[in-house]
């Protein structure tokens, strides 16, 4: 039998398969869940843990700093996460397990493959599924003790009041300046002690704001990253165990705060870095500062704002699609670029303009990789290219479409040569319309 | 003439093309004072300026009141530290 044929089929029977778990498991958590509900209300009432506490938090319960003391400040704590992808997944993981009472979880995207290297509470069945409804799954195969509240929604200023309000505790693992803002002022308005952790490429920083007479966010940071629509487009990028690193102390700050012991400490923003040695760098925060615009003394910030204008970017970590080339002649589709790569009596350049790490990853067939923030250096190289095609036409390309156009205006502007192209939503595009075997990443 | 280690994180290691510390000098004839530091900073990497706005500035990893760096003296073998806020998750 055709082996591709046969690796479908076998697909399709281990998706029914999953489905029917999901389903077996959902009936089961419910079920579970209302047993102990019984017996953890009776305990409750009495202050106690139950037999099945006791019996799952059992290794816990033997750690001074913890006891049936700590345990039972867990259980009777309820603990916002806002945010499910590379710090939540980990924090989300462990606050459930180690026996948080109630959790409530906000994220409004579905899962993707590329958020499987390091959204670790999600798997591959679930790719297309939402976010939470995901999480919610893999928190009840660990604990079906825990209370999970899904929160399926996009946290803006007309909601975020709302679904803080009932928690004692707030866990910001989201991945943009706007919503950590948001999540600020919220938490400064509410008087909810925020647990901020946050991670890219091989970095990551940890602080818990607005507790204990400390900083809040803005107290550290009054004014919002730039715009950099470069780093964006370069695909940043991240490894996957870093925003781990980061959400499992963002887990353990959590118990620390619920058990009493961070009142015992002072404010610190942690630093971590992969590339240093050590790892951990420390340091030491001052209280709140008097004049912050939220948290300070004279607040002018009273009401939640417009967070995406007060960033300059939107409550997601997408790049936008750009507009530079005015003129629709200057740019070519990934069909039309086929047509001219396919046609061997036509000289051409193909100019690929992204960085030589992603350049790496894949590229297109006889294409000349300079990276656009290199021009100005290579200017001598790319003008020897270009000379060598006697007036034939240069196509440039990158990722997604937004800088192969900078690179259109740089070759007709500044090196005069007006037979350049760029091919519009590039190397995506590329993969969506020509050949869905090219790597898309 | 004092001498002085920085370290760059996120953003503020790409603004110094990719260092994650270095020791540089501080000799104007004036007191040596953070905003000194920086300003020889900036001298070196001008895109420094940018991520300097919504950073955190720490000296001896102690956080530093940017308005107030002028007033902070910097002793040889001080060290600065640069920490923008990283916002992805």
């Amino acid at each position: 039998m055709d082996s591709r044929k046969r690796i479908c089929e076998l697909k399709a029977r281990l998706s029914c398969i999953r489905n029917e778990e999901l389903e077996i498991m959902n009936e089961l958590c419910a079920l579970e869940a209302a047993e102990n509900t019984v017996s953890a209300a009776k305990a409750l009432a009495e202050d106690k843990l139950s037999l099945e506490e006791i019996r799952r938090y059992s290794r816990q319960l033997l750690v001074p700093e913890i006891g049936t003391k700590g345990q039972r400040q867990l259980r009777d704590s309820s603990v916002l996460v806002v945010g499910t992808g590379g710090l939540g997944s980990p924090c989300a993981l462990y606050l459930a397990a180690m026996g948080v009472g109630t959790l409530g979880l906000v994220d409004h995207d579905t899962v993707d493959y590329s958020n499987l290297h390091r959204q670790i509470i999600h798997t591959e069945a679930a790719c297309g599924v939402s976010k939470v409804v995901s999480a919610c799954t893999g928190l009840s195969r660990l604990n079906p003790l825990c209370r999970v509240r899904a929160h399926d929604v996009l946290l803006d200023s007309s909601n975020a009041k709302e679904i803080m309000r009932g928690y004692d505790l707030v866990v910001d693992a989201t991945d943009n300046a706007a919503t950590r803002y948001l999540i600020n002022d919220a938490c400064v308005m509410l008087n909810l002690p925020l647990v901020s952790g946050s991670a890219v490429r091989l970095d990551g920083q940890l602080t818990v704001y607005n507790y204990n007479g400390g900083p809040c966010y803005r107290c550290l940071f009054p004014t919002p990253p730039p715009v950099d629509a470069m780093a964006n487009c370069s695909e940043t990028g991240v490894l996957g165990v870093v925003p781990g690193v980061i959400g499992c102390l963002q887990a353990m700050e959590v118990v620390k705060v619920l058990t009493g012991r961070k009142a015992a400490e002072d404010p610190n923003l942690l630093i971590f870095s992969y590339k240093s040695q050590p790892h951990f760098r420390s340091i030491k925060l001052r209280s709140r500062k008097p004049t912050c615009a939220v948290c300070g003394d004279i607040p002018t910030v009273k009401e939640l704002v417009d967070y995406a204008a007060f960033c300059g970017s939107g409550p997601n970590d997408n790049a936008p699609d750009w507009k530079i080339l005015d003129d629709p002649s200057q740019r070519v589709s990934c069909t039309e670029y086929n047509r001219v790569a396919s046609d061997s009596m036509a000289k051409h350049l193909l100019l690929d303009v992204r960085d030589e790490v992603q350049f790496d990853i894949c590229s297109l067939p006889n294409s000349l990789n300079i990276p656009i923030d290199q021009f100005d250096q290579r200017r001598d190289e790319l003008e020897q290219a270009i000379r060598e095609l006697d007036g034939a036409p240069v196509y440039t390309v990158c990722r997604r479409g937004n800088l192969s156009q900078l690179a259109v205006v740089y070759i007709r502007n500044k090196l005069g040569y007006n037979q350049c192209y760029d091919i519009a939503k590039g190397l995506v595009g590329w993969q969506h319309e020509v050949d869905s075997d090219f790597p898309a990443y | 003439m004092v001498e002085f280690k920085i370290l760059y994180f996120a953003t503020a290691r790409d603004a110094a093309l990719d260092k994650s510390s270095e020791t540089l000098e501080v000799d104007d004839g004036r007191p040596a004072t953070l905003a000194s530091a920086v300003e020889c900073i900036t001298a070196k990497y001008p895109k420094m300026r940018a991520v300097l706005e919504s950073a955190m500035v720490a000296l001896n990893e102690d956080y530093c009141d940017k308005d107030n760096m002028s007033n902070i003296k910097l002793k040889s073998s001080d060290t600065v530290a640069i920490i923008p806020p990283v916002s992805g998750g």
